[in-house]
């Protein structure tokens, strides 16, 4: 069926993904695909391997094989930069924001707008990246009084919210994010889950990691289940949420799986 | 709407409200206590306190402790902190002495050789805080261990390089005008120090080099991932501080006209202190050159007031542990609130 704008070519494909940590395996051989403008929710048990796959994508990990394509092209990740430069940008979990800054500071915290330079001293321009900051926040529906607030004296919500927002701020096209909503209060956690919304309508492709099920139901297009470093399920959010859970945790204890054939000594 | 927009977004009680905004206008209550102390010692000394000689005796000690509280501030808000300082202050005092009369060739004791011997002494200290940085950023040493192995080193060099006796400069030596002479009165010690003010604080405000200092201290692991050269910057601060160490070195040497191992024990408590009672948190993110500086000048009515009131020395050094106690016990409550 041939929706005229539907472009195939996954935003980002992972191929065949093996990291092992010495005797740790946490990635067997793992595929990943992310269509244009699609939300993917991640999950799995403790230890499956989720986080390592996402770092070796943002490129805080190396890993042993395997091979990433952004838009069809080969790319080698070998550092935060590089995937940074390819529009990845990665929401750590909790080491996301710098307390004692204010949002604009956070924001552009790395990539200071600088008004002027001489050898090594760069003079910011505060009101250039707090302009930019209010526009940011406006135009993802953050709810902050002001940009020049410092993060300490902002809510859980807020501070998560500025967190991915700033990842957008620099045209990011690929969001990753590690469970954004686990230190979160009820209401905080439909803020962000708002802002993940919107961040989609605006045309960038994200992944969630996150053991809240019902939150991947929420927001997801589809999902993909981990089990001890390999894929077990790759497939479209359908029904609603008491069928997508029951069946999303058979899949995480080992009661189902979608790609058994590819174990031992199989065909890869 | 005019009465709900007038009542306050948090409903906390008038009391721990009122408190609160007390103590976020910390520059007042610093100016406040400054303010009492001076007024203290006006009191128990009328005759002396407001001399000028003894003003100027004053501000050589607000520069003393307000230059090193100002590396120290760099330090400590990125979670760092310097012990080394008061040695580092001995040492460069009698490295900038031994280079001025015997040091540099055919220039020694000549007005020529005193520029060169200051730029060397100040790179040596700088060297000093770099190997500092260096050793708590590439090997993981805590700071706290590295600069107590360079306090004992740099006391124990200073007195083996002069074998414990001062080096004198002769009285008319032009080098003395540094910590001696006074520009309409004020000292060139406390010039020295509003230079140096003006240049950190334009660092730390302005700069993206402050802005990462505040971001190391804050949360250095999203400082890290955010792409900033963490350990560049930690370096960095151990640097200055070492450099405001030898800047101090510098000028006591000319201020007392000698170059001794004996000068500056004690100082880095001194001016962690002055930090301290300025805002800066020892925990790091936090902390001001403003700060540092009002602090440098509590301690230094202090000083000066309590050899005024001729208390012991020993006494001396009990009034100092006990600042040094209140101001962090503030710090860390403050902290948790
Ligand atoms: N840096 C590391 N060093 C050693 N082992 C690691 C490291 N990172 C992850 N692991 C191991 O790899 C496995 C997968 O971890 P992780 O990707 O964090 O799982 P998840 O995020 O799904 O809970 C675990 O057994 C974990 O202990
Ligand atoms: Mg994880």
């Amino acid at each position: 069926m041939g929706c005229l704008m539907v472009d195939n070519t996954p935003i980002v494909e992972m191929r065949n993904i093996k990291k092992s940590f010495g005797a740790v395996r946490a990635l067997r051989g793992v595929d990943l695909a992310l269509q244009h403008n699609e939300v993917l929710g991640l999950v799995g048990d403790n230890a499956a391997g989720k986080s390592t796959l996402m770092k070796v994508l943002s490129g805080a990990y190396i890993p042993d094989q395997g091979e990433i394509f952004i838009d069809d092209k080969r790319v080698r990740i070998e550092g935060p930069e590089d995937s940074r430069r390819l529009g990845i940008e990665m929401v750590y979990q909790d080491f996301a924001l710098a307390n004692n800054l204010d949002v604009a500071g956070n924001v552009f915290l790395g990539q200071e707008i600088v008004r002027w330079q001489l050898g090594p001293i760069r003079v910011m321009n505060k009101r250039r990246m707090e302009d930019r900051s209010r526009q940011l926040m406006d135009r993802l529906k953050i709810d902050i009084d002001s940009v020049r607030l410092k993060v300490e004296n902002l809510s859980g919500g807020q501070r998560q919210s500025v967190a991915i927002g700033r990842a957008t701020a620099f045209d990011a096209k690929i969001i990753i994010m590690d469970e954004p909503t686990a230190a979160l209060s009820v209401a905080a956690i439909g803020q962000v889950l708002d802002l993940i919304e919107e961040l989609k309508a605006q045309g960038v492709a994200i992944i969630m990691i996150s053991h809240r099920l019902e939150d991947i139901h929420a927001v997801g297009d589809r999902v993909m289940v981990l089990r001890h470093g390999r894929r077990v399920a790759d497939r479209p959010i359908t029904g609603d949420i008491h069928e997508f859970r029951e069946e999303a945790v058979a899949y995480m204890v080992g009661a189902r799986d979608d790609f058994a054939e590819d174990t031992g000594n199989g065909r890869r | 709407m005019a009465t709900t927009a007038a009542q306050p977004r948090e409903s906390t009680g008038w009391s721990s409200r009122t408190l609160s905004a007390i103590l976020r206008f910390r520059e007042a209550s610093i100016i406040m206590a400054f303010l009492a102390l001076c007024l203290f010692f006006w009191w128990r000394n009328p005759n002396v306190f407001l001399k000028p000689a003894n003003l100027a005796v004053i501000m050589r000690f607000v520069a003393t402790f307000g230059l090193l509280a100002i590396g120290e501030v760099l330090v400590i808000i990125t979670g760092g902190i310097d012990l080394s300082v008061g040695s580092m202050t001995a040492l460069t005092g009698v490295l900038v002495a031994t280079l001025m009369m015997k040091g540099i060739g055919f220039l020694s004791l000549s007005p020529l050789g005193i520029a060169p011997s200051i730029v060397i002494v100040l790179i040596v200290a700088g060297l000093v805080g770099s190997w500092h940085g260096l050793c708590v950023t590439k090997l993981g040493i805590p700071p706290f261990i590295i600069t107590l192995g360079t306090w004992l080193i740099a006391r124990g060099a200073a007195a083996f390089v002069t074998r414990g006796y001062p080096i004198v400069f002769p009285s008319d030596f032009p080098f003395l005008t540094l910590g001696q002479g006074e520009i309409f009165q004020i000292p060139i010690m406390f010039v020295t120090l509003v230079v140096v003010a003006v240049v950190a604080f334009f660092i730390l405000t302005s700069t993206t080099l402050g802005r990462h200092i505040y971001a190391v201290g804050g949360n250095i692991e999203a400082a890290r991932v955010s792409g900033v050269n963490v350990d560049r910057v930690r370096i960095f601060s151990y640097v200055g501080s070492g450099t405001m160490a030898g800047l101090v070195g510098i000028l006591w040497a000319s201020r007392l006209g000698q170059g001794t191992p004996t000068v500056g024990s004690g100082y880095e408590l001194w001016a962690i202190a002055a930090t301290v009672i300025g805002g800066t948190s020892l925990f790091g993110g936090q902390g001001t050159v403003l700060g540092a500086i009002l602090g440098a000048a509590i301690m230094g009515v202090m000083i000066n007031g309590m050899v005024l009131v001729n208390l012991s020395s020993y006494l001396q050094d009990v009034v100092l542990g006990v600042v040094l106690v209140i101001a962090v016990t503030y710090d860390t409550w403050r902290r948790r609130q």
